[in-house]
């Protein structure tokens, strides 16, 4: 998954649209008000939506794997090379 | 006409002590852990940590302690609060730190706190108590900060002398204008509201109460806490950080304990709909056990209803068991209370509501529909007044007023508000507006200045003050509204705020700066932010910014074009 796909799916869910939000790989999205704890919840489902080959458990959205952009990206690279 | 309440000298304590003197060995509840194993609690443990902490705040004599409870999910959480009722003193919950707050915001989160409610006693988890400038809190507030790790197993206390109408606890709703609003309860509305609203739901000891709900909000205290423990029923508790990562850990739970009854906020039954994935169902879901879901805390949707029955009705949940509420902290907690079985909703003519105020049956695909929240409960009178306080007919929109045996007292050392919020005839004005048709309410908005979100309360101006002090914002420039917001079923919240100079305004990284403070230290997250040019918001003849005419102009400008 390409940093432009995440940041498309962050920013029309939750930023109107705007794919010009300063939102940069380490912007902590909760921190930031970006989202909440439920909007990760909707980030997951719209990934494994998309990459029908990659589940993610509940158990797997902590602050250290959802925390970021960046760590988004990183746990679905993972998956999609496991 | 009086209500026939209980005489007695029952109070919350003394119940509590009958129960242990009765059963000490029953459970009291189950304490749900992240992965979906569970601890039991006896009545006994729960009882004898409370006394643990009643030692350590002191029998109550001729003043009254304040004790606050800021704590996460845990058998603390219960004890500290029951402790301060052993003792004789005034518990109440208080919302413990947000996980997305730095906690270096502790400190200044929590003297804002003390700074409104000044508890003598402040039971905190180690994790918050370690990284707090405690010389700051104490030159606050002179509470004693406690951390709950260093309170034993078990204590002793001696008798008090107790008296039913005497406030028994305060309940606090958010935000900063909240905390100045404690609604104090007396043991006797509290006792009497148990007991009608138990008599309301055929509540019995057989029953089984599964929640994730937060404990320092009316609907998880009252319904999924004390009512349950007060009338020995088993309670089954989930953190509401847990559900959030894991909503369909409460369909689990469900299933795994066989819970019965299920109270919820509008919200969650979208997000459950919504959320869910096929593959985290567990083999064999049923949800057939539950007798009632009571949808309660904020507006409630027909479509959430719809969408949870389409998504869970192959897992046991049937239309029969969907209940709604109407329920405040000022009335203890619930007003009204549909059944099981009497699910209704009333689709009313549009332009005889938008024009007249009055609701008029129509089933034309234009018309709106309301859900109703059932009838009043007994010993509660709910009437629906106009803006001269004169009461109207069926079917005539206006504010909803309440009073009875469950009203509040007074907000806590506010002689000042509570005269604002009561009337002469002793009719609390809720700000909500409704009608009655058939006995019925059906809640239609509000009049009063509050943002509930996902069931939890905003007010705008904790909202705007937070954002109008942020460095390029425009101090008073500043308006907070929420919009309702069918398809997730609760409101979202909006912000409008001008820069102090437009020159130089970089749109958006203020609007990230918007977020920033408003999550770290409102726990909230604004589903738009824009920062509008100078002048752009309108300001009423007060010359105070006019939050409907703004809201108005919001919708015209941006909502049409975008989502």
């Amino acid at each position: 998954m390409t940093e432009q796909e995440l940041r498309e799916i962050i920013c029309n869910r939750f930023l109107q649209g705007d794919l010009q939000f300063p939102i940069d790989l380490d912007t902590h999205l909760l921190d930031e008000g970006i989202c909440d704890s439920l909007g990760l919840v909707q980030i997951v489902a719209e990934i494994e939506k998309r990459y029908p080959g990659i589940t993610i458990d509940d158990q797997e959205i902590t602050r250290d794997n959802f925390g970021s952009m960046a760590a988004i990206i990183r746990l679905v690279k993972k998956k999609q090379a496991a | 006409m009086k209500p026939q309440m209980t005489q007695d000298n029952k109070t919350l304590g003394t119940i509590l002590l009958d129960r242990l003197a009765a059963e000490p060995e029953a459970e009291a509840c189950r304490l749900v852990s992240e992965d979906g194993s569970f601890e039991s609690v006896s009545v006994g443990r729960l009882m004898r940590k409370a006394m643990a902490y009643a030692e350590h705040f002191g029998v109550a004599s001729e003043r009254r302690k304040i004790i606050g409870v800021s704590l996460y999910h845990g058998l603390d959480l219960h004890a500290a609060f029951i402790g301060g009722l052993l003792s004789g003193h005034i518990p109440t919950m208080l919302a413990p730190p947000s996980p997305r707050m730095e906690p270096g915001k502790y400190t200044d989160s929590l003297v804002q706190m003390l700074g409104h409610i000044r508890p003598d006693h402040l039971v905190l988890d180690a994790g918050v108590f370690g990284k707090l400038d405690k010389l700051a809190l104490h030159s606050v507030s002179g509470s004693d900060i406690v951390d709950s790790t260093t309170i034993p197993e078990s204590g002793n206390i001696a008798h008090f002398a107790t008296d039913p109408d005497a406030v028994a606890l305060i309940q606090h709703s958010s935000g900063t204008t909240g905390l100045q609003k404690g609604i104090s309860l007396s043991h006797r509305a509290v006792l009497d509201h148990n007991s009608i609203y138990s008599k309301r739901l055929s509540i019995q000891r057989k029953d089984i109460i599964v929640s994730w709900l937060p404990l320092y909000h009316d609907m998880g205290f009252i319904a999924c806490f004390l009512l349950p423990l007060l009338e020995g029923v088993l309670f089954v508790e989930i953190s509401p950080f847990d559900w959030v990562r894991k909503p369909v850990l409460l369909l689990e739970q469900i299933h795994k304990h066989k819970g019965t009854l299920c109270w919820l906020p509008n919200f969650a039954y979208a997000f459950l709909a919504e959320s869910v994935r096929p593959r985290q169902i567990p083999e064999g879901l049923d949800l057939s056990g539950i007798r009632a879901w009571i949808n309660c805390s904020e507006p409630v949707y027909h479509s959430s209803h719809v969408a949870f029955l389409e998504r869970f009705g192959r897992y046991g949940v049937n239309q029969p068991q969907f209940t709604a509420s109407y329920a405040m902290a000022e009335n203890v907690f619930a007003v009204t209370q549909s059944l099981p079985g009497e699910y209704r909703t009333l689709s009313v003519n549009r332009e005889t509501f938008t024009d007249t105020h009055r609701a008029e049956p129509d089933d034309s695909p234009s018309s709106f529909t309301f859900v109703s929240n059932g009838p009043p409960l007994e010993h509660t009178e709910l009437t629906v007044a106009d803006e001269a306080g004169r009461f109207l007919r069926n079917g005539r929109v206006g504010e909803l007023l309440v009073r009875g045996a469950h009203r509040f007292a007074e907000y806590f050392g506010r002689d000042d508000l509570t005269r604002a919020a009561l009337d002469g005839n002793g009719w609390y004005h809720t700000g909500d507006l409704g009608f009655l048709f058939d006995g019925e309410l059906f809640v239609t908005g509000r009049k009063k200045d509050l943002i509930i979100i996902q069931g939890r309360n905003f007010y705008p101006a904790d909202i705007e003050e937070v954002v109008g002090r942020i460095d390029g914002i425009a101090a008073g420039r500043v308006v907070a509204f929420g919009l309702a917001d069918e398809a997730s079923g609760t409101e979202r919240l909006i912000i409008l705020a001008e820069p102090e100079n437009d020159a130089v305004a970089e749109e958006r990284r203020l609007a990230l700066k918007v977020r920033n403070h408003v999550a770290q230290e409102l726990d909230c997250t604004p589903s738009d932010v824009r920062i509008v040019p100078c002048r752009w918001l309108i300001k009423s003849t007060s010359g105070k910014l006019a939050r409907t005419d703004n809201r108005r102009k919001y919708v015209e400008h941006f909502a049409s074009s975008k989502q």
